[in-house]
């Protein structure tokens, strides 16, 4: 008996070191830290591997704020210096449409603000407008190159289909001068892969399966890199049994009519732009249907692309790793 | 000249043995609860606005109201749902059940989102986000 109480002394140390071993396995499993939010009218989550997320919200929640204001104030109201970001987001739109308008035509105008709000199909009372409120709304719409202080007094902005993209590269900007580590920006329909993960392995992305949402299509393996994603299939409303869905058509005000349900496009974090450049692909592609993807893929534009049809034909472009999720009713088709 | 190991001076002693196994036996154990713990650690986490308000046990069937903040979160069969909520577009509703840590469920106009949580989320870890 005695010898237990001696021992003690000798013994004690040794089950210090059992608790610090305990704790030092928890620490070298290195779990990322997720924080989640809400901002451009979307559920935002951020999972970091270090503490920079912190930075990366308020961020968020100051362009967030900045862009919101367009739900409320005419498009002339945003000429001048206090919005920076919508400013430099529209000069992006623009640029890219110099670029990309060849292909699809002007299938993305952010001077669309008040059909959008017409149809209000992300707000509480969705309807389908009649004839006259249709040509009211589309004649408020305008060439994107008008400098803000001289669009028609009508004219309000939406930067749906670039504004979560857009804050992607802001959010690469402040991560690249703080030297960050690896982060995980999800803004919805538009991602954020930043830096390397501790492990040195490459992110993996699911793609959602566009016919039933609580399954996957597939992962894309890849590094670094920005990826947007757009499809009718989330945000939409019912009325007298036809579907409505939110992307709308600059040119007819309808919702678009497309042979695709899903787009992703997906570009290195390096790209000047990366962010705001594949959402607005995202949506143009997909308002485009095959016909626009299949010229899309034929330029070689170097970004990368996964599109899902209604013909459960799911299209790859060279250059993406992409894995069909096992058990999808979707295939892997080659023929576009 | 160094003098070799004096006979008084074992490596070993009996009671060195003794705490040689005890260690071992309080490292087995600890490793065993923490993986114990780990299977039944998943839980449903419910946030509104970020801010985690509930946290509920995946192993224990049950309704939750959040009243004031418009849903109703269901718990049955080690997966979640939003049962009921008293938004507009019911996007919430339905998503239906979920039970991957991958998933998450959102109610935009009620700023609630309800995910999994726990040491269960590793069962995934190859996957780092899910494009919506």
């Amino acid at each position: 008996m005695n010898i237990f109480k001696f021992k003690l002394k000798r013994t004690f140390p040794v089950f210090v070191s059992c608790l610090m071993l305990c704790a030092c396995s928890n620490q070298t499993s290195s779990k990322p830290q997720t924080k989640e939010m809400f901002a451009f009218d979307t559920y935002v989550s951020i999972t970091s591997y270090d503490s920079s997320v912190d930075g990366t919200q308020e961020l968020l929640n100051a362009l967030s704020r900045e862009f919101s204001e367009t739900y409320n104030k005419k498009a002339s109201g945003f000429a001048g210096e206090n919005y920076p970001n919508i400013l430099e987001c529209a000069n992006i739109c623009r640029e890219w449409g110099s670029r990309f308008d060849g292909i699809f035509g002007e299938s993305i105008n952010f001077t669309c603000g008040a059909l959008t709000k017409l149809w209000g199909i992300s707000g509480e009372n969705p309807h389908v407008p009649d004839e006259n409120e249709l040509s009211a709304a589309l004649s408020t719409l305008t060439s994107e190159d008008t400098p803000f202080s001289l669009m028609p007094e009508e004219t309000m902005l939406d930067f749906g289909a670039s504004a979560k993209g857009f804050a992607c590269d802001k959010v690469k900007t402040q991560l690249d001068s703080t030297n960050a580590d690896c982060q995980i920006v999800s803004l919805g329909s538009s991602t954020l892969l930043y830096g390397q993960k501790p492990d040195g392995s490459k992110f993996r992305a699911v793609v959602k399966d566009p016919i039933s949402p609580s399954s996957y299509l597939g992962t894309i393996a890849t590094d670094a890199a920005f990826i947007s994603t757009s499809g009718g299939y989330e945000r939409y409303f019912e009325e007298n049994g036809v579907k409505y869905e939110h992307i709308l058509s600059p040119k007819t005000g309808m919702p678009v009519e497309t042979d695709l349900c899903s787009v992703t496009v997906i570009a290195p974090a390096e790209t000047e732009n990366g962010g705001t450049y594949t959402d607005l692909l995202a949506t143009a592609v997909y308002s485009g249907g095959t016909s626009v993807l299949r010229e899309f893929i034929a330029q070689d534009t170097g970004f990368g692309i996964v599109a899902a049809d209604k013909n459960n034909n799911v299209y790859v472009s060279a250059g993406v790793d992409f894995t069909l999720y096992e058990g999808s009713e979707f295939t892997l088709s080659e023929n576009l | 000249m160094k003098v070799q190991n004096s006979p008084s001076r074992k490596t070993f002693k009996p009671s060195d043995i003794i705490i040689v196994l005890a260690a071992a036996i309080v490292l087995a154990l600890a490793l065993i609860l923490r993986n114990a713990s780990s299977e039944n650690g998943s839980n449903a986490a419910v946030f509104h606005n970020g801010e985690q308000i509930a946290l509920l046990p995946l192993t224990k069937d049950g309704v939750y109201p959040f009243d004031e903040y418009g849903v109703t979160v269901e718990v049955r069969s080690g997966k979640v749902r939003i049962s009921e909520s008293d938004c507009h577009d019911k996007i919430c509703e339905k998503t239906g059940f979920i039970s991957s840590p991958l998933q998450t469920i959102v109610c935009l106009p009620n700023r609630i989102s309800v995910r999994l949580i726990g040491d269960k989320a590793n069962t995934d870890s190859n996957i780092d986000v899910v494009l919506n």
